[in-house]
């Protein structure tokens, strides 16, 4: 659909581990970084490395998406006693949206100043969408541009893709496989 | 065209009627007259912020829109200067009308409250499942088969079908929060009133939450993984409520403690399956070369296994029915698969209503007797509070009126008269004498009809109930003026030695 402002695609589902790091007790970035090549951010935001992206998403607390079904276990192994890790592979819904319209449609829903300037490439917020909790994520711009994805706790995904699609109504929303 | 002349460009603003007797009102909203201006330029609060503050002239709805102008002038006027000199009060938005609605925006009905489905929701629907609103979620209150006129058929035929041979009910709603570290156990034997650093790997618990003000706060099961691993359950309606009390404690109160919490509610689609054909449906699920016979799982049991075909699963022997029964839980995306695996194997779908029921039955509290105003020992639960150790809400709950024998204690009423319907929320009262406030001794919380029993069951908080067992009372509800005669008897009516849990 060439008018629409605003094309949303259900992404398909991904390993995703939650890693919380327990207090003084060893190295989660340092370990994060050998083991993916890239060092794990102190502040919200996102990097990747190896096939994984790693999202920091709270004080010592790290989303590690990607890679191979096992990557729980691998953080399991990895982290033994340094962090608690969770298998969130089926908890999140993920939403991915571009177009030209997209930051404005966002700015209707989540309560996050979306400036580019200060809502870049590899920036993550954790906000509220249509009263939902979700993680905000700005991805490095593709093919079809500016691009952003947005993740809702799995039970949320319906009232979540109703309150995008109501957001971005008026600039024309294209439903993408 | 009729010419005009050009007297009309010769107006001048008239702020104020001359030599006027009457009140002179500047701000019809605040009432503030011209004499109140003048008042604040005599005093010194020449400045248009000063003379807001002093007057409030502009502050009401309108935000000074009908009336600041008129004021401003007239502060002109006290103090020689123009209008433009003597400036005007920062704005606020609004700066033009706005309808209501734009700031509501899309943030209404199903929008302004979130619903929650869970991963077998389509599934239910297409077995012609009823739903209901529980909180946020929807959940099957009943499945209608064709035939049954009402709920209720429905309903008693998912008991029956459960207490004779077997049923499965999504409980994927009921809050799930999992526990790590190497203090995980301490920090649990904090934040519930019963131990648990003592469970044992490989078995689960039913767990007492307590407010700090010593009331109950919330209950649900525990379950150890490993040493260092404990994956707990809460109610549907505190699953936000619990998690965030958790993450106080762990912060706030005992950040000494090496544990970690993470909420995975959305990670897991889990069902309990009861009756006493229970086992042969979980074994049909679980993959072969896992024995979950009462020897090698017995009640209670709980431990991660494979399940439909190398799932990485997690199944845990507890029960709310009563019967012989299994939570079965797997990751959300195979929730649908589990539920048609479960039908498959023999078991009956069933509902809010029958589990509501059973629970009754059973004698088992939930939101409507943990509603804040609960004791532990109100519940019959007193010596779940351990002397050993310390926890929230352990020190308040000590307190002599906590302590009052003649509280009102949750017991099970049955009506003396057979067919006679019961009511939540009907007072109780003695035979003889007024239903009044003054003569009110407790109150019904939950009833049911009980399809196992073939008559309606109540449980109610009745003062000193737990030693008033056989004692005849009224049930009144002034409300409809209804009102039934009821004995009081143990609160657990199926099987009270239990022993159906062991198949």
């Amino acid at each position: 659909m060439a008018d629409a402002g605003v094309t949303l695609r259900r992404a398909e589902a991904r390993p995703m581990a939650g890693v919380a790091a327990f207090a003084g007790a060893g190295d989660v970035q340092g370990a994060l970084a050998q083991a993916f090549g890239v060092a794990a951010p102190a502040r919200p935001g996102r990097v990747e490395g190896q096939g994984v992206a790693i999202s920091c998403v709270g004080a010592g607390h790290w989303l590690v998406a990607g890679g191979e079904a096992g990557l729980p276990a691998r953080l399991r192994t990895l982290l033994d006693g340094q962090a608690a890790v969770t298998d969130q592979s089926d908890m999140w819904d993920v939403t991915c949206l571009h177009g030209s319209s997209v930051r404005e449609a966002l700015a209707r829903c989540v309560q996050v100043d979306l400036h580019p300037s200060r809502f870049g490439a590899g920036d993550v917020a954790l906000t509220r969408a249509g009263h939902l909790d979700v993680i905000l994520w700005c991805m490095a711009d593709g093919a079809v541009g500016e691009r952003f994805e947005i993740a809702v706790w799995r039970s949320y995904a319906g009232s979540l893709h109703h309150a995008l699609h109501a957001a971005a109504g008026a600039f024309g929303v294209h439903v993408a496989d | 065209m009729p010419a005009s002349g050009a007297e009309s460009a010769g107006i001048e603003a008239l702020w104020q009627v001359p030599d006027s007797q009457g009140k002179a009102f500047v701000d019809f909203q605040n009432d503030v007259t011209a004499p109140d201006v003048a008042l604040a330029a005599r005093e010194g609060f020449t400045a248009v912020e000063h003379l807001k503050r002093y007057t409030t002239l502009g502050m009401a709805t309108d935000q000074g829109k009908t009336s600041n102008v008129v004021g401003l002038a007239l502060m002109a006027a006290q103090t020689g200067r123009s209008i433009a000199q003597t400036g005007t009060t920062v704005f606020r938005p609004p700066y033009t009308p706005v309808a209501v609605g734009v700031f509501a925006g899309h943030h209404r009905g199903r929008d302004f409250k979130p619903t929650r489905l869970t991963p077998a929701h389509a599934w239910a629907k297409a077995q012609g499942a009823v739903f209901v609103e529980a909180g946020e979620w929807m959940r099957a209150a009943y499945f209608p088969q064709s035939g049954e006129a009402d709920w209720q058929t429905s309903t008693n035929r998912e008991v029956l079908t459960v207490r004779s041979a077997c049923g499965f009910c999504d409980v994927t709603t009921l809050g799930k929060i999992d526990v790590q570290g190497p203090d995980a156990g301490k920090f649990l034997d904090f934040v519930y009133a019963n131990a648990m650093a003592g469970l044992a790997v490989g078995r689960a618990r039913y767990g007492l939450m307590l407010r700090e003000d010593g009331l109950v706060f919330d209950d649900g099961t525990v379950a150890r993984l490993s040493p260092t691993h404990f994956v707990i359950t809460t109610t549907t309606a505190n699953a936000g409520r619990v998690l965030r009390h958790m993450e106080f404690c762990r912060q706030v109160l005992r950040p000494d403690l090496c544990v970690c919490i993470e909420p995975v509610t959305d990670q897991w689609a889990q069902f309990a399956v009861a009756g006493p054909h229970a086992r042969r449906v979980v074994a049909s699920v679980v993959d072969p070369g896992t024995d979950i016979g009462n020897a090698a799982f017995p009640f209670m049991a709980a431990a991660e296994m494979p399940m439909l075909g190398g799932v990485a699963g997690r199944l845990f022997r507890i029960s709310f029915s009563g019967e012989m029964a299994y939570e079965v839980a797997v990751p959300a995306r195979h929730g649908e698969a589990l539920a048609q695996a479960l039908h498959a194997a023999g078991a009956v779908p069933y509902g809010l209503e029958a589990l509501n029921v059973m629970r009754i039955e059973k004698g088992h509290p939930t939101g409507a007797e943990l509603d804040g105003r609960t004791s532990a020992a109100d519940l019959g639960m007193g010596k779940m509070l351990s002397t050993k150790k310390e926890f929230i809400g352990r020190a308040m709950a000590q307190r002599p009126a906590l302590l009052d024998p003649q509280r009102p204690q949750l017991v099970g009423i049955k009506p003396v008269a057979g067919g006679v319907a019961l009511q939540a929320g009907a007072h109780m009262v003695p035979l003889d004498g007024p239903a009044d406030a003054a003569h009110d001794q407790g109150h019904v919380s939950s009833v049911a009809y009980s399809a196992t029993l073939g008559h309606w069951i109540g449980l109610a908080f009745v003062a000193g109930g737990s030693r008033r067992i056989g004692e005849r009372m009224r049930a009144v509800n002034p409300l409809q003026g209804r009102e039934a005669e009821v004995e009081i008897v143990s609160k657990v009516f199926v099987d009270p030695e239990g022993s159906r849990l062991h198949g």
